[in-house]
Order: structure tokens, then C-alpha cells, then sequence
């Protein structure tokens, strides 16, 4: 017996099967990103969609999904191609309930991915990058614990890369149990968040035309990171 | 900084085409048909430099299908070490933008199936005489081949070709994994000895790209938990259109023509290129060239849309079943939409085209008689002056037997004229049954004839309004999106408890999005006061939406929205086209059959008259 397709997952597929790339942005907009710090993010998931966007082959591939954590843990943008993508403007408030962004993160992931089987669409391997400059809030929870869990589990089954990225006064530490052992998080120089996503961007296109054979081989991140000496 | 060729001459740099992983390409100023090629290494390698002299001297046959480098070119004049090099600059688009059919709509525009036919065909004599000159390419890639506006295509990024000149090998040392062929999944590039049979399996999955509007051979629904990567898919021979493969992993796409929609020939070469048994003998480039020049020979226009063009031995229109069971026409024969301009271009056509629409309808012909001078010239005809109808009853008077012949021959006219009247009354009524039949035809064509129109004048008209349009409702969508995530459930909102919030979710009120007056109103046991108290609580969560206004979406963005209603009203105009066409089409066979109508109409007409004429005559 065949199965009904969903009529909006066939409609994207028939007129672009391309193989996807799927990426999920973890933003922290807890109060203590007011400022500056959140108005240099917007500017950067702007830039992100822009460099994406001019990549005729990386917009068909690229998809990307926003979700931010402050007040709330909020889906700002559901996977959608850099090119029809409007950024959302985000705005800083509230505490920084991180474990439940992740899983929330992992959720679009898991539904976005049977969407892709249904239609019949390969895919790579999903991205996640969470940008915090501050602590979970929600580390007591059952949350923090599974988010954990999960990207650990993810990374180990190469289900997932995730990428912890920490600005200002980030409790490294904390992140880092969250990151995979092998992918501890890296330090934003001040707030360069154009440079990152800069990197991101040119890390993205470079998934689908890597040279087989060899490990994935991103681009130098030295241009955003500070490395402590 | 000019750089210098091998004769010494001097080239200033000119524009920047763009930047790959080995170097950067620029235009050359004086020479607008070559471009240079500098290297981010500097200065090359000398096995780089000797293998950019390898091949520029491959023999010009295949110039006609490769940007070969034209010459080595250097910093200084009799500089000893490149680091750069000239090659012809090559045209039109990557190959990708053609067999992915959002790219072929931008890029290709009204490009048909057998314009991709006559791309994969091209492709393939590329192929075959890169292979008679020992050419290995290697790194077969979507972005290494450009397709010219007329379907000839050549190679760029020669430099990763794998040549042997003077008994030395230069190998490719490149791959891209999705078009690596399984036998060499996952083993480094770097060195490797490359075969022909190899780069065939590149050449059968373009020309299964381009055969199958941009659907890769190894891309399907996973079979039961299968989960393939896109490499492993290949490594498996997880070919999805495989009608009878040893372990089925993955079935066809939704939405894929089918691949018994090409000659068995052609399938059969698919078949060998990815099967298991692909490793020792691929179809080669000649046997391509000679079953796609066989295809293209025997194409036939679908009898529906005739944008769709198909195999003629084909049971039926792939391109009609995509439609249906995928809503989407992969051909439809558009134009590609006018490159995005600045600011807001407002279209006349659409708005043309409207007008158009909304004034078409199907008129009602009248059977009209035929004008009088045809009817006297009939009637003359058949009372000739001066002569009276039975004339020769004159001689009968004398016997007083006119008056019986007259009434009998009266008699006989007039049952004649009543067979035309009756005839008359009855073309009447059929010119009504086939309007009514038409105008029933007609009203369904035009059925979405008034929606259409109001989308194109409200797409077309002053586009800032179409556009602030746009942005209220990606407003309306940020905000849905928005509201989703609060959750009744976690409210707490006075008065509703738990079993409250469970009769809300009973009637769909699950989230902030849910909340609307008329569905609060549907609910029994809520009265106006807790009503309201929802709506607040709505509203509470609306505060903290943002949504730039209008006027403070960037101008990218705003460019990007125009593009969006611009492609929108070439969809509207080819969809309002399709209508014009399809009623024009109604009217003139309407035209047609009435004309019978009328001739015959016109015909008894006159018969009719002619019969009152002659009686007319005959009692005088
Ligand atoms: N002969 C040419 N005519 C027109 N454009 C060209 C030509 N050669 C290269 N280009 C453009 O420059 C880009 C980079 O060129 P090329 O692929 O040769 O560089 P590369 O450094 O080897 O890149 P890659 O890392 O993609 O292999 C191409 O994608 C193409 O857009």
C-alpha cells in the first residue's frame, strides 16, 4: 500500500533535489546579551544569510533553523533556505535555559530529518552551534542532563557536529560539558560575531565538496577565536 | 600588476570572476575572451608548473571542450617561476543550474527536455573526445562544467584533469564524494591513479540529472531503518530507480518521473553505470552519444501541455504524472523572470494581462439571416421577371382548371415552407444547445479566471503595495510562529485550571496561535469574562513579538521580496496565459461548428423566402 505525501515536503523536493544540509542556530538572548552583544548577533545572522545566499549552489543545499533562549526557549526561525530566509530580529531578555534550547534544537532536527526521508532527500550531517555568554540556567533540570546526553550521543553516532561558541564572560566549563569531548567550545574575540559566522558559512559550503577520503576540513577559525595562552 | 605570458607580453588583471580553493580568477583587460587563473601558492610547485606545460599542449581537438591554459603566466617578464595561468574564458552557467529546475528556471528559462537532451548529449561528446586523448577528468563535478546559453558545454578547472605526457602521469589528486563512484568511496585521492571507467560514472549520473529534472540516481525514500549518507548510498549501489536491484534500500522519490519513461535502451546504460557490476565496464561516452541521439529522435509533445515533450514510447506524460501526484510542473515553459531590479519595478504585463482575463468571457453568436440583397438575387433567380410561375397553366384557363392546379400547387409550397420554418426554429435551438454546451466549457476554464486577476493586480500594481503585502504577511507568519510557543498548557491565566485548559485543547486551542474570539466563542462553559481573560493572555504573549516595520527592512531584503513577487507574477502570468490561450482556443472551435450552423440558418433562410415569394406570385 503507498503512503500519502505530505503535499508541502514534495513541492520543495520536486523543484530542488539537491542533497540538504541542515543547520541549527542555538542563540542565547538572555538579558545579559542586551546591548551591544545582541545587536553585533543580528548583524551576523544577517551576514551568515547574505554569504549563503550568494552561493548559488550552498542556498540550494543550506537550510537553517533559529532557535533562542531567554524569557523563553523560542523557535525564531524554522528550517527554511538562506535565500527566503528574513531574519528575525532578536532581542535580549530573560534567563538562559540551555539544555532546553538544545533539545528543542535536536527536536526540529529529528522532525526536519523524517521530512527529508519522506520526500525521498539526502542529507549530511545536521550542524549545531549555540552561542551563549553566559551559564545554563536550567543545569539542575532533567534537561541539562539529556541536552547533554544528546549531543554527546549525536556526535559519537556522527549524527551531529556541534560547535559551543563562547562570548564575554561565558562559563567555559559549563559549556564544555555540554560540547563533545573531541570539540571543546572555542572564545569569541570580543564580539565579532560577523567573522564567525563568516567562517560558518564558508565551513557550510565546504560540506558537500570535500575531498573524499579525508577528514572534514574546515576552514581556520583563528580570525574570530581567542586562544588562550 | 600585469602579469606576463610566456612570450613576455605584459596583460593587465582585470575584474575578479571568482575565488576557488587553489586560486583566484580574474578577466584579462585587453583580452576579454581569456581569463587568468593566480594561484594562492606562490611560487607553484614545479610538478604544478610542469603539468600546467603538460597541458597546454594537449592537442587542439579538444580545446572545443576544456578551458585548457593557454600559456603560464609570471610575475615578472623572464621570471622562470608561474603563478598564474591564461585559459579561454568560458561562458554561461554550471552545469547544476541546469538540471536543478529551480536553477534552469532562472537561469535557462523556457529550456525543454530536449534541450536537455541535446546539454546531455553535448556532455557526452565532450566526454568521449577527452577519452580518445587519454584525458582522465577526474574530478567530475557540478561546478566544473558551464553550459553556454545553447547547450554546448565545456570543462573549467582543467588543471585537476589527469594527463600523461612524455611517459609521466600528472594524476587529478581531486574528488568530490557525491561523485566518486563506489569502488573508490572513502580512499584518499591524493596520487591515485584514475581510470576512464571512473569519470563514466560521473557522465551517467549528470546525464541522469539532466534526463531526471535534477534527481540523483542514489537519492531515495530509505527502505524499513536504512539510513544512508549520501556517500554510503553510492558505496551500496543504492541506485533507487533500480526496478529489480539484489536488495532493495531505497525506493524511488515521490514526485521522480519514473524511469520506465525513457527508452529501455537508455535505461539499461543506467543500469550498467550503477549496479555493482559498474566497476569493470560502464557505458562508455560513444554509447551514450549514440542512445541520447536516438532519444532525441524519437521525442513527442504531450497532447495536454505542450511544454512537455517525452519520450514517444513512453505510456504517458512523465512530466503530466509529476504534475499530479507532485503538484509541480517541471516544465512549464515560462521565461525566466527579469533579473532582480533596483528598487521597485512595477509590472505592466501583469496588470495587461488582468484586464485581459477579467473582460474574457464566451459571447453568445445570433443566427442571423442573410442580408437582403442576397435574398431578392435568390428570389429573382427563381421568379425570373415577367415570367409567372406556372405560366404555362395559362393555356389551362380555357379549361377552367387553373384555380385547381394553383391551390394544389400552393399547397405543396407551403408544406415546403413549413419544413423550413420548422427547420429554421430547430438550427435556433441548436445554436443555443451549443452555446450552452461552450459556455459550460468555458466557465470552467475560467473558473479561477476572478482569483487570478486579483492576485496579479494586487502582485503587479504598485509594488511597494504588493510588497508591504509580503511583509504583512511574513509579519502574520513571524508572529504565528511566534505565538506557538506559548502553551496554554503552562499559562497560568485566572480561572483556568486544569480542566479547563483540557476542554481548550479538545477544541484546538493549544497555543497563544489558537486563541481567536470566534473559536472561544464555540466553547460553552466560557463565559465573556474568562474570554477575555484568554484574549489578554493573547495578547500578553504578542508583546514581546518584534518584527522590523516596513520601512526598516533592509534593502537586500526588500530586493529579495521583489524578487520573490516578481517570480510569483510570472508564475500568475503563465498560469493567466494558459487561460487566454485555452479560451481562445473554445471560441474558435465555437466559431467553427456555429459557422455550419449559421450556413445552413442562412441557407433555409432563403429557401423560405423564396417560397413566399412564389406562393405570393402564385395568388395574385
Ligand atoms: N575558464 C574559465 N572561464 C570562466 N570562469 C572560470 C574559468 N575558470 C574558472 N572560472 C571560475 O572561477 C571559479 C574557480 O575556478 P577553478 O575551479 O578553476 O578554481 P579552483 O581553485 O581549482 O577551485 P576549486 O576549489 O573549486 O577546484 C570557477 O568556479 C568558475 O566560476
Amino acid at each position: 500500500m503507498s503512503e500519502q505525501t505530505p503535499f508541502h515536503s514534495s513541492l520543495s523536493l520536486a523543484t530542488n533535489p539537491e542533497p540538504r544540509c541542515p543547520c541549527v542556530l542555538l542563540l542565547d538572548t538572555s538579558s545579559s546579551m542586551s546591548g551591544a552583544p545582541i545587536e553585533e548577533l543580528n548583524l551576523g545572522v544577517q551576514l551568515l544569510m547574505d554569504e549563503l545566499s550568494q552561493d548559488s549552489l550552498a542556498s540550494k543545499r543550506v537550510e537553517l533553523a533559529v532557535v533562542t533562549f531567554g524569557t523563553t526557549v523560542q523557535i525564531a526561525c524554522d528550517f527554511t533556505p538562506p535565500s527566503a530566509f528574513i531574519a528575525p530580529h532578536f532581542s535580549a531578555d530573560g534567563p538562559t535555559p540551555m539544555g532546553e534550547a538544545v533539545l528543542r534544537g535536536c527536536q526540529l532536527l529529528e522532525a526536519r530529518k523524517a521530512e527529508y526521508r519522506q520526500a525521498g532527500l539526502q542529507y549530511y550531517r545536521p550542524w549545531m552551534l549555540l552561542i551563549t555568554d553566559g551559564e545554563p540556567t536550567d543545569a539542575d533540570s532533567e534537561s541539562w542532563t539529556r541536552a547533554i546526553k544528546a549531543v554527546h550521543e549525536g556526535e559519537a553516532a556522527k549524527r551531529l557536529l556541534f560547535f559551543g561558541v563562547a562570548v564575554n564572560d561565558a562559563n567555559q566549563r559549563m559549556l564544555d560539558s555540554l560540547c563533545p569531548p573531541q570539540r571543546p567550545s572555542v572564545k569569541l574575540k570580543g564580539i565579532h560575531f560577523g567573522e564567525m559566522f563568516r567562517w560558518l558559512s564558508s565551513s557550510l559550503k565546504g560540506v558537500s565538496t570535500s575531498s573524499p577520503g579525508t577528514k572534514l576540513q574546515l576552514p581556520s577559525p583563528n580570525a574570530w577565536i581567542t586562544i588562550e595562552t | 600588476m600585469p602579469i606576463f605570458d610566456e612570450s613576455g607580453k605584459a596583460w593587465t588583471v582585470g575584474e575578479k570572476i571568482a575565488a576557488g580553493g587553489e586560486g583566484v580568477v580574474h578577466r584579462v583587460v585587453e583580452a576579454p575572451n581569456f581569463c587568468v587563473k593566480i594561484y594562492h601558492t606562490i611560487p607553484l610547485t614545479t610538478a604544478k608548473q610542469d603539468k600546467l606545460r603538460a597541458l597546454r599542449s594537449l592537442p587542439n581537438a579538444i580545446r572545443g571542450h576544456a578551458a585548457l591554459p593557454v600559456s603560464l603566466g609570471f610575475t615578472r617578464e623572464g621570471d622562470s617561476n608561474a603563478h598564474a595561468a591564461f585559459m579561454p574564458f568560458v561562458g554561461g552557467h554550471n552545469i547544476h543550474e541546469l538540471y536543478n529546475p529551480q536553477g534552469r528556471q532562472v537561469h535557462f528559462g523556457d529550456a525543454t527536455f530536449e534541450f536537455l537532451i541535446a546539454a546531455a548529449r553535448n556532455l557526452a561528446v565532450a566526454f568521449e573526445n577527452l577519452h580518445a586523448h587519454g584525458v582522465v577528468v577526474g574530478d567530475v563535478n557540478e561546478q566544473n562544467i558551464k553550459v553556454l546559453p545553447d547547450g554546448r558545454l565545456n570543462f573549467i578547472d582543467c588543471d585537476s584533469f589527469q594527463i600523461s605526457h612524455n611517459g609521466r602521469v600528472f594524476t587529478s589528486d581531486l574528488g568530490t564524494p557525491i561523485w566518486t563512484p563506489p569502488e573508490l568511496q572513502g580512499i584518499s585521492m591524493q596520487g591515485l591513479m584514475r581510470t576512464q571507467n571512473h569519470d563514466l560514472f560521473g557522465l551517467a549520473q549528470l546525464i541522469f540529472l539532466l534526463l531526471f529534472a535534477g534527481r540523483y540516481p542514489f537519492a531515495g525514500r530509505p527502505v524499513g531503518n536504512t539510513q544512508l549518507s549520501p556517500d554510503e548510498a553510492i558505496k551500496r549501489h543504492a541506485f533507487a530507480f533500480d526496478p529489480t536491484p539484489p536488495v532493495r534500500l531505497l525506493e524511488p522519490p515521490p514526485g521522480a518521473p519514473p524511469l520506465e519513461s525513457l527508452p529501455p535502451a537508455i535505461c539499461l546504460l543506467f543500469l550498467r553505470a550503477f549496479r555493482a557490476a559498474s566497476a569493470s565496464a560502464r557505458p562508455t561516452a560513444s554509447e551514450w552519444v549514440e542512445e541520447l541521439r536516438n532519444l532525441a529522435s524519437s521525442l513527442k509533445r504531450c497532447s495536454a501541455l505542450p511544454a512537455h515533450i517525452y519520450w514517444s514510447g513512453a505510456l504517458q506524460c512523465p512530466w503530466c504524472k509529476v504534475l499530479r501526484t507532485a503538484h509541480i510542473d517541471l516544465f512549464q515553459g515560462i521565461p525566466s523572470p527579469s533579473p532582480p531590479q533596483v528598487g521597485l519595478p512595477t509590472s505592466q504585463d501583469g496588470l495587461d494581462l488582468a484586464d485581459a482575463l477579467s473582460d474574457l468571457r464566451l459571447e453568445a453568436r445570433q443566427l442571423s439571416a442573410p442580408p437582403q440583397a442576397v435574398l431578392s438575387a435568390a428570389v429573382a433567380n427563381a421568379l425570373p421577371a415577367g415570367q409567372k410561375p406556372g405560366g404555362w397553366l395559362g393555356n389551362l384557363q380555357l379549361f377552367g382548371m387553373r384555380e385547381r392546379f394553383v391551390a394544389k400547387q400552393i399547397a405543396e409550397i407551403q408544406s415546403q415552407l413549413k419544413i423550413a420554418e420548422d427547420r429554421l426554429n430547430w438550427l435556433r435551438s441548436q445554436a443555443f444547445v451549443l452555446f450552452s454546451r461552450y459556455e459550460a466549457e468555458a466557465k470552467q476554464l475560467l473558473e479561477d479566471a476572478p482569483d487570478l486577476v486579483e492576485a496579479l493586480r494586487n502582485k503587479s500594481g504598485v509594488n511597494v503595495r504588493a510588497l508591504e503585502k509580503l511583509h504583512a504577511l511574513k509579519r502574520e507568519q513571524a508572529l504565528q510562529t511566534h505565538l506557538r510557543n506559548y502553551k496554554i498548557d503552562e499559562a497560568s491565566i485566572r480561572g483556568i485550571g486544569n480542566s479547563r485548559k483540557a476542554t481548550l485543547a479538545a477544541h484546538g486551542v493549544v497555543t497563544a496561535a489558537d486563541v481567536h474570539q470566534a473559536r472561544l466563542e464555540s466553547l460553552p462553559s466560557f463565559g465573556e469574562a474568562l474570554r477575555d481573560r484568554i484574549t489578554a493572555w493573547r495578547d500578553e504573549c504578542e508583546r514581546s513579538f518584534r518584527f522590523p516595520p516596513f520601512n526598516r527592512v533592509p534593502d537586500a531584503e526588500r530586493n529579495k521580496w521583489s524578487e520573490l513577487v516578481q517570480a510569483e507574477v510570472a508564475r500568475l502570468m503563465t498560469r493567466g496565459r494558459q487561460i487566454t490561450a485555452n479560451v481562445a482556443r473554445l471560441q474558435s472551435s465555437y466559431a467553427n461548428e456555429f459557422a455550419k450552423f449559421q450556413n445552413e440558418y442562412a441557407q433555409e433562410y432563403t429557401n423560405r423566402a423564396v417560397f413566399q415569394a412564389k406562393i405570393a406570385v402564385l395568388r395574385t
